[in-house]
């Protein structure tokens, strides 16, 4: 039998504010600050999905895009179930959500609320959690591989501002 | 004894301290609270707006789409039946043009604005000649502004070269030039001035026209939201220009302001600095140095 390729050929670069879903394998790059991507994967498929939200809650402005949390994870589940995936085989996991400023205005800090805001939408699904890297004061640039579900994360290595802020 | 006493007292006024700081929290949270609920209520208007224009365009689209449809259709019937007359040709010819250019416009809109919500948009950088765009906007619109007889004033660089997407360039500029065009009185001016500034490109769209309200002029951003609505309104259109104008410019890292006073037109200005995402961020090893070594989840 011929050895399976390790890793995906596939490439693909998630801007903030953005969603990727495909049926082929890929290997999906994308840099969070205080944003949060949550990979969804489906354990029996083996095809995954990812969104990288800027805010948690949608309030009405605009556009309704995946810029936001709420938006965003709604998305990716249905964009998950689009391609036949059965919601008791999807697993989570979730990166980001780091405070990159100190001293902050607002309730909490939005790194924080884009956190929790993940977290709480996955329970109401019903979709567990398997691994998390979340809050610090890092950004984070993770490689997703939707074929195995496995996520590279590399730290930044000092509180450097990144591109999605 | 009065050791004791001093202990006493010194615990009841820790105790009144106590209570004290936990009242004033207690009302801080009380307060927090009322202002979260005040918030939430806010944007529970909003959304339940934005779902009633949603619906609304639904049943609109169908008067936006089909009355350019069925003008085209009877107008290249016309000329169908007299080709012989080359003086209809030129008459009804650029008709045809004019109402299919606005269906495609209004089309255009309405696919890249599910795009853009379905999370499908990316920029595709590049090195764009953008005084070039200008005068491909200007030429798109050619027909319309010289329908309304509106003189239009370009300022721009002889060579402006900048890196950004250029096809999101070009909606975002036409969406802001048919608004122009669409909001100014007949014979009226329109400007365009493009620069570079402050490691960016600027570009302005400036009309003479009916202007807007200050307190109106946050809902323009809004999508399917037109100040002037309903059965009666004047003009055509699904509210979506200048919402995915919006959506584009950040995605593209910039943004797009607005100011107008009723009665004496409006300026927008689109301000997009250079990207600060490399062109080549899809290589996996870029910027490696300025990780730390990669942990699997």
């Amino acid at each position: 039998m011929i050895q399976e390729s390790p890793q995906p050929e596939l490439k693909h670069y998630l801007y903030p504010g953005a969603l990727f879903v495909d049926s082929r394998p890929h290997l999906v790059t994308t840099v969070l600050g205080s944003c949060v991507a949550v990979c969804l994967w489906d354990s029996v498929q083996k095809v995954g999905g990812i969104n990288h939200y800027l805010l948690p809650l949608w309030n009405g402005e605009g556009l309704s895009t995946p810029k936001y949390g709420n938006i965003a994870i709604e998305k990716l589940i249905s964009g998950m179930l689009d391609l036949g995936c059965k919601k008791k085989y999807l697993v989570a996991k979730l990166f980001g959500g780091a405070a990159l400023w100190q001293n902050q205005h607002g309730l909490l800090r939005v790194g924080d609320r884009n956190a929790s805001l993940a977290q709480d939408i996955l329970k109401e699904h019903n979709i567990p959690i398997v691994a998390s890297d979340l809050l610090g004061e890092q950004g984070r640039k993770i490689i997703y591989n939707t074929e195995t579900g496995a996520v590279l994360l590399r730290r930044h290595r000092s509180r450097v501002i990144d591109p999605n802020e | 004894m009065s050791n004791e006493l001093t202990a006493h007292e010194l615990m009841d006024q820790e105790l009144v301290a106590t209570l004290k700081e936990r009242l004033d929290s207690n009302r801080k949270a009380l307060h927090d609270l009322r202002e979260v609920t005040k918030q939430l209520e806010l944007i529970n208007r909003k959304l339940q707006e934005s779902e009633a224009l949603k619906s609304h365009f639904l049943s609109n689209i169908r008067n936006e789409i089909n009355n350019p449809l069925t003008s085209i259709m009877g107008l290249s019937r016309q000329l169908i039946s007299k080709p012989e007359t080359s003086e209809n040709v030129s008459i009804v010819g650029p008709m045809i043009y004019m109402e299919a250019f606005n269906l495609d416009f209004q089309l255009q809109n309405i696919f890249i604005a599910a795009e853009l919500e379905a999370g499908e948009a990316s920029p595709s950088y590049s090195k764009v000649d953008v005084a070039g765009v200008v005068d491909t906007v200007l030429d798109l619109q050619i027909h319309q502004i010289s329908q309304k007889n509106i003189s239009v004033t370009k300022l721009t660089p002889e060579s402006l070269y900048f890196v950004t997407d250029a096809q999101k360039l070009q909606i975002m500029l036409l969406n802001l030039l048919a608004n122009a065009i669409e909001f100014t009185s007949d014979g009226s001016k329109v400007e365009i001035v493009a620069e570079q500034r402050d490691g960016g490109i600027s570009l302005v769209v400036k009309d003479t026209g009916i202007g807007i309200d200050p307190d109106k002029q946050a809902r323009v951003f809004d999508r399917f939201h037109q100040l002037d609505a309903g059965t009666t309104k004047k003009h055509r259109g699904h509210g979506l220009g200048l919402s995915i104008s919006k959506a584009l410019a950040e995605m593209l890292e910039g943004k797009i302001s607005l100011s107008s006073a009723p009665g004496e037109g409006c300026t927008v200005e689109l301000f997009l600095p250079e990207p600060s995402v490399e062109v080549n961020i899809t290589s996996q090893d870029s910027n490696v140095f300025l990780f730390d070594e990669p942990e699997e989840f």
